[in-house]
């Protein structure tokens, strides 16, 4: 029961929206605008100082083009791959920093969000399952150009 | 498992497309964007500490100032004091005369800044105590934005209050 609810296209479909709306969201303020989003970056103390500008670029640009990607049905199952790895950076970025005894500002939805906290990695957690299950469910329904199908590509 | 690394390294792919696209915008923006390799280096004065045993021999990190520095610079008022923690912890008590910049929020406070921090005044950034990191960061965004002159007082608000210096309640 629980099986065929997990592997449902309806429960892709909310997936897809949900976590594409979640994205595009975070994403929005922080593409327009760089600098801020490079300031909470530089406050993870994570990567080299030169190359905190680049890495919010690169970070805000991708949450943008994957949530879009994944709204549309475009190549979904790649979008939701990129969503699944920049997941794995940000629970890895948060747990870094919660080890070490800081609290700061997360960045998650650009300036003035919420500080660092397990609340956050356990949503973050949560949308890693869900991208996960769009990667490995996903048919290609109600999409623009899905690519690869789940189901029609994969028997195991 | 194969069609899933499958799609992984379709979402790098993905990634890296964004990423090219960002840079190309961020490039072509009227004000020419941020710069993609950010000069200048994070402030720290995290290798200073009372209790480190190299702390004889070591001199302050740059930058950073003691207790005693930081009562003379008080009671001569030489420098421009900021409180980087946040708004609530301020308003519990801060060093007579701080002005509060929240560490995580300087793009709202920047209007703050540009009114009560003048560009050319030696700054003190101070925060809760020796281990926070928040007067880093924001000496750190201060010298990005422009100010050249910042100091952290290491120590910070517990070490001050230990003393016994004099402390100031409320807003500002």
């Amino acid at each position: 029961m629980i099986g065929r609810f997990l592997t449902s296209r309806v429960l892709n479909l909310i997936l897809r929206f949900v976590i594409g709306g979640t994205f595009a969201y975070a994403a929005f303020d922080k593409v327009l605008n760089p600098a801020a989003f490079a300031m909470a970056v530089r406050g993870y103390k994570l990567i080299p100082f030169s190359l905190s500008n680049l890495f919010a670029i690169a970070v805000s640009w991708s949450e943008m083009f994957a949530a879009v990607m994944l709204i549309l049905g475009i190549l979904t199952r790649k979008a939701a791959a990129s969503i699944f790895l920049l997941l794995i950076v940000f629970i890895a970025a948060i747990s870094a920093v919660m080890v070490r005894g800081m609290v700061i500002d997360c960045g998650c939805f650009g300036e003035g969000g919420s500080h660092t906290s397990w609340i956050l990695l356990v949503r973050n957690t949560l949308m890693l399952v869900g991208a996960f299950l769009i990667i490995r469910y996903n048919d290609g329904w109600l999409s623009l150009f899905p690519g690869t199908r789940a189901r029609t590509t994969t028997t195991s | 498992m194969k069609s899933f690394l499958k799609e992984l390294i379709g979402g790098i792919v993905v990634m890296i497309v964004a990423t090219v696209v960002g840079v190309a915008v961020n490039a072509m923006r009227p004000t020419g964007g941020v710069a993609l390799i950010q000069q200048g280096q994070a402030v720290s004065t995290a290798q200073h500490s009372e209790t480190d045993s190299t702390a004889a021999a070591a001199p302050l990190a740059e930058g950073a100032i003691s207790l005693a520095q930081m009562k003379e610079i008080f009671d001569a008022g030489s420098a421009t004091i900021v409180d980087a923690r946040s708004t609530t912890e301020y308003e519990e008590g801060h060093i007579p005369g701080a002005v509060n910049i929240p560490h995580d929020r300087i793009p709202e406070f920047m209007d703050v800044l540009n009114n009560e921090v003048p560009m050319e005044a030696h700054v003190v950034c101070y925060c809760r105590s020796l281990t926070c990191d928040f007067s880093d960061l924001l000496a750190t965004e201060m010298k990005i934005i422009g100010y050249q002159n910042v100091s952290i007082f290491s120590g910070g608000w517990d070490e001050w209050t230990k003393a016994g210096y004099p402390t100031e309640t409320g807003p500002r």
